[in-house]
């Protein structure tokens, strides 16, 4: 081979020579320092053709056999170089910066490249493509797939990886063959240690069954095993082609040193993953948390922004990464922030109110039977109307407990109901806030009594409505105005697809700037309020396919229209 | 007037007094237990026209009386007999009861007149 030892490094401090074909039309590779033209393909380093939409690399400019480097003419040109050029640059910088991370690079590629080029190019490529599959990979036991499917393990028939996330008792592994599909398993510690330490003892990590144990392993016949140390993990990857054919060394060479370079790739997968799951055991932990919680996300969203972009590409690809994934956890977060609050103070509430109605309802229902009981006795008329108001307020009190139970009730029921009725039921329900507050409600357009049956979700509506009359109420509260000076009015419009329900008050309104995003969870006006009793409404409405919106009003107050479509 | 052997087994006082008084009104007769094992013992030694049971007792549960019962009435016996008065009426209550053959009662009643019938049928 022509680039060997010494050879390699005097590549290093010359550019690398390339020929572009007539077929390369434009100017758009352009020389650097790196890279100068060649006016011969004979003379070059690499020669580029361009066939259809791809550019197809080729060594000492030949173009017969396999391309060693075919990339989309999308590509930006400075990739192609980069990737042309890593191996020498890499080198280079080995030998300046004896930086740590770099030497871990530069080694693996030193191993790997073993004067190569090709296969030097095939684990490059192997990299970006698990790069680039990063983002796809959202649990651990789809790697194996993936492994599977790139170039460079094309003969490969099955694959299986264990990851032993460091103080952890159980070892996930993961088993993917291309005619079984997934197997997952789990195995203990001591099996797992066994084979770790089996495979790093080994120099050319190629084993087959009789040397492990066989039920430890997924994979049939001979195969290549690599043990892999990282921060928080230690992984075995293991693959083989199904058959019992020992593969040649340098296949054997290529795996060690793919998977070595790809580490850093597997770290950030894990990491992902890591992260991942602590968000879902945190957001888990916030679903059940029983008391709200403020969160500001800003600090956090700083210091991500603030990071030192300046290090290697690699890093910044890292990075970029980490933020997106930061902004796309907070998206979701933001999203379900207001399903988890809803959530939370449904289940609670709802827990607390059924304790309440049958702890309630018994001894309610026996004082009702009781004065039942009594009015059978033949006594005097004041004695029998003052029993008979005892059964009447024994009714009365399991209408309000069934009601204030039903508005916590946690289902998401699409039925047949009469709004004038859940309206009615609901107002009664904020009695204690909004006492001595003048309430008038208005239907328009409402002509038969089956116009007021609708079909929805009650629970829901009653719980909108309850929301936004309190809301009301604390508003008139806050202005420590005359309380009977004020109003709240409850109008709902039936049109012809969709019903109109608007709540207006007579308080100090909604300041502007906090109009636009009144509807986000912590957005409050109240002094003591946790800014989600709107966040849970524009949820609740969304959810019942209507919209939601606070109109401008002129004079002070505040009108909340929210609308349903009509459901037949 | 109705003569009837019924037990009443209900642990919350007030509704086992006013439905003994109201029973007895129509002319049955009437013995009340608060707690399941109570129940029992006078289930497997007394015989009744009717057993009239709340659900969900302190010790047990009305379906375990149901089921201890088993050693002195067939199946067909528990569903005559049986009348089951509950709080929670969920679906599955419902068809636990529904799979022994009883009539089932939702507490509070809707109507107390309609259910004295229940528990008056013979």
């Amino acid at each position: 081979m022509e680039n060997q030892g010494h050879t390699r490094i005097k590549k290093a401090q010359r550019s690398i020579k390339l020929y572009l074909s007539d077929s390369v039309r434009g100017s758009i590779f352009k020389s650097t320092p790196l890279v100068e033209f060649s006016k011969s393909p004979l003379n070059s380093d690499f020669s580029i053709h361009q066939n259809d939409d791809l550019y197809e690399v080729f060594t000492g400019g030949t173009i017969v056999g396999d391309p060693v480097l075919i990339v989309s003419t999308a590509t930006n040109y400075q990739t192609i170089y980069k990737l042309l050029n890593s191996n020498s640059k890499l080198i280079s910088e080995f030998r300046t910066k004896r930086n740590k991370k770099k030497l871990f690079k530069a080694s693996s590629i030193l191993k790997s490249n073993s004067s190569n080029l090709k296969s030097f190019i095939d684990i490059l490529e192997f990299k970006a493509y698990l790069q680039n599959q990063s983002s796809k990979i959202f649990d651990t036991s789809d790697i194996p797939e993936y492994i599977l499917k790139s170039k460079l393990y094309k003969g490969y028939k099955s694959c299986q990886i264990m990851i032993h996330e460091k103080g952890s008792p159980l070892i996930g592994a993961y088993y993917f063959d291309s005619s079984v599909g997934l197997r997952k398993n789990e195995i203990p510690v001591t099996t797992f240690s066994k084979l770790f330490n089996l495979v790093k003892k080994s120099k050319n990590k190629l084993f087959n069954q009789s040397q492990i144990l066989e039920s430890d392993i997924g994979v049939v016949g001979t195969f290549l095993a690599k043990e892999i140390e990282l921060k928080k993990h230690s992984i075995l990857v293991i693959i083989s082609r199904n058959d019992f054919l020992p593969p040649s060394d340098i296949e054997i060479n290529l795996f060690n040193s793919s998977m070595t370079f790809v580490s850093d790739v597997f770290q950030n997968i894990l990491l992902t993953s890591l992260e991942k799951r602590k968000t879902e055991s945190y957001m888990s932990f916030l679903a059940n948390y029983p008391f709200p919680l403020f969160l500001d996300e800003t600090p956090l969203n700083e210091a991500a922004r603030s990071f030192d972009l300046s290090s290697t590409d690699e890093d910044e690809i890292s990075i970029e990464v980490a933020e997106k994934k930061f902004i796309e956890i907070n998206d979701s977060f933001k999203k379900n922030t207001s399903d988890i609050y809803h959530h939370q103070r449904v289940s609670l509430l709802g827990e607390l109110l059924n304790t309440l109605k049958h702890e309630l309802s018994n001894p309610l229902f026996g004082l009702k039977m009781a004065s039942d009981l009594l009015q059978l006795e033949e006594v005097d008329e004041d004695f029998s109307s003052t029993v008979n108001d005892i059964s009447i307020n024994c009714n009365r009190c399991q209408t309000i407990i069934d009601n204030f139970s039903k508005l916590y009730r946690e289902e998401n029921i699409n039925e047949i109901f009469n709004i004038s009725d859940v309206l009615n039921e609901t107002i009664l329900l904020t009695k204690s806030e909004s006492k001595q507050i003048p309430k008038q409600i208005n239907f328009y357009n409402f002509q038969s009594d089956e116009d007021y049956l609708i079909k929805s979700n009650p629970t829901w509506i009653s719980q909108i409505i309850f929301n936004l009359i309190i809301n009301s109420c604390q508003a008139i509260k806050s202005a420590g105005q005359e309380l009977s000076k004020n109003n709240i009015e409850i109008t709902i419009i039936k049109k012809l697809e969709e019903i109109e329900f608007s709540v207006s008050d007579s308080g100090p309104g909604i300041p502007k700037k906090l109009r636009d995003q009144i509807f986000e969870p912590f957005v409050t006006t109240k002094e003591k309020g946790t800014g989600l009793g709107l966040s849970i409404c524009s949820n609740l409405i969304n959810k019942l396919n209507g919209k939601i919106e606070i109109i401008d009003k002129d004079e002070i107050g505040t009108v909340v229209v929210f609308t349903l479509p009509i459901d037949d | 007037m109705i003569n009837m052997n019924i037990l009443v087994i209900e642990d919350e006082l007030l509704i086992q007094k006013s439905l003994k008084k109201l029973l007895e009104k129509k002319g049955a007769t009437v013995e009340v237990s608060s707690s399941g094992k109570e129940a029992i013992e006078k289930i497997l030694s007394t015989n009744f026209d009717r057993i009239v049971c709340d659900l969900m007792l302190q010790d047990i549960t009305g379906f375990d009386i149901i089921e201890e019962s088993k050693k002195k009435y067939t199946i067909e016996d528990i569903g005559n007999i049986f009348v089951i008065m509950t709080a929670y009426s969920s679906p599955q209550i419902l068809e636990k009861a529904n799979s022994y053959g009883c009539k089932v009662l939702g507490k509070p009643f809707d109507n107390i007149e309609e259910a004295l019938e229940v528990f008056l049928r013979k």
